[in-house]
């Protein structure tokens, strides 16, 4: 049981790789992760106004100038 | 052609001071010509991690002010010659220097020594812009931890923007056993994430405190702290050093041990 419960659970280095990549993320571009949600849904919203797009696959990757939209 | 390092870190407690305290004695040891200075005005320790406090007679903001010469302020290590430290004033505030005075100072001293280094204080305030204002290049110190991650990333974006010619990356306090059971990030980890270059890795080790408690840097002696340093000094000067590990060198001794064993 208990070799169970450890390997579902998370290494706690992996939750702070996956928190600190969120996190310098809206860092950088000075905006919270919950911005950047609400961004996305926007983008997705836009995109599908005009164009056959699958958005449960959307991606966008944030750098300083630059944002990424994958699908 | 002489150098002006930085060393920095955004968070405080992660190991600027000591880090500063070993590349120096390390540069000065290979034969450099180094001074150190404790750029944080109001809380110096640079001098008592060297072992120098009690030699202080005048300090930085006393030479930024004109109060004495720089020769005057320098206190020589007699321990290693070539090493020479530049003390913080202690009871006056960050703002009594500006980056001006800095870049000014740093110029002058790039005539008599071959590396400048200076301990940046925590923050990323004035006593930041003082410091890295003279600065060729930098070394950023991180600890595997989310804090100290985040303010690394944040001081390399000011860096960039000040267009920092070199920053490099030194990653202290790593506990391997803590990364193999995975409750630690690694070298690579960290590295990925802030993607510079890395310039050295330090592995957690008691012989820093014991180091620090004498004020006499380590980096001259048989500890994996001291290997490290060393190697980072090496680095600096251009020499092509592979990443030191302890657990390397205890795989190679166990495979040696076992040898023995079976004859």
């Amino acid at each position: 049981m208990r070799n169970l419960w450890s390997f579902k659970k998370k290494k706690s280095s992996q939750i702070a790789k996956d928190r600190l990549k969120i996190l310098l993320i809206s860092d950088r571009i000075d905006c919270s992760p919950e911005v950047m949600e609400m961004i996305k849904k926007e983008i997705a919203k836009v995109l599908c106004k005009y164009m056959q797009i699958d958005t449960s696959t959307l991606e966008l990757e944030f750098s300083k100038r630059k944002i990424n939209v994958f699908w | 052609m002489s150098e002006v390092i930085v060393v920095t870190s955004g968070k405080g407690g992660v190991g600027k001071t000591t880090t500063s305290a070993n590349i120096g004695t390390g540069l000065a040891v290979l034969g450099k010509k180094v001074v150190l200075i404790d750029t944080d005005i109001g809380l110096r320790n640079l001098d008592v991690v060297l072992g120098l406090e009690n030699r202080i007679v005048y300090n930085l903001v006393d030479v930024i002010e004109g109060n004495c010469r720089i020769k005057q302020a320098l206190i020589k290590d007699k321990r290693y010659p070539g090493l020479s430290l530049l003390p913080s004033a202690q009871t006056r505030e960050k703002d009594a220097v500006n980056p001006e005075q800095m870049k000014k100072l740093t110029k002058q001293l790039k005539e008599q020594f071959d590396y400048i280094i200076l301990d940046c204080p925590a923050g990323i305030e004035q006593g930041f812009k003082n410091a890295i204002a003279g600065a060729d290049r930098a070394i950023v110190v991180t600890t595997p931890e989310v804090s100290a991650i985040r303010d690394a990333d944040r001081i390399i974006g000011l860096l960039n923007a000040y267009e920092m010619g070199q920053v490099d990356l030194v990653i202290n306090r790593l506990r391997p056993e803590m990364i193999k059971r995975g409750d630690m990030m690694s070298i690579d980890d960290v590295v990925d994430i802030l993607s510079i270059h890395l310039i050295g890795a330090i592995y957690d080790d008691e012989n820093i405190v014991i180091s620090t408690n004498h004020g006499e840097p380590l980096v001259c002696t048989d500890t994996p702290a001291g290997k490290a340093y060393m190697n980072i000094c090496k680095r600096i000067l251009g020499e092509d050093v592979p990443l030191y590990s302890p657990e390397k060198e205890k795989s190679i001794w166990f495979r040696l041990n076992g040898i023995f064993q079976k004859v």
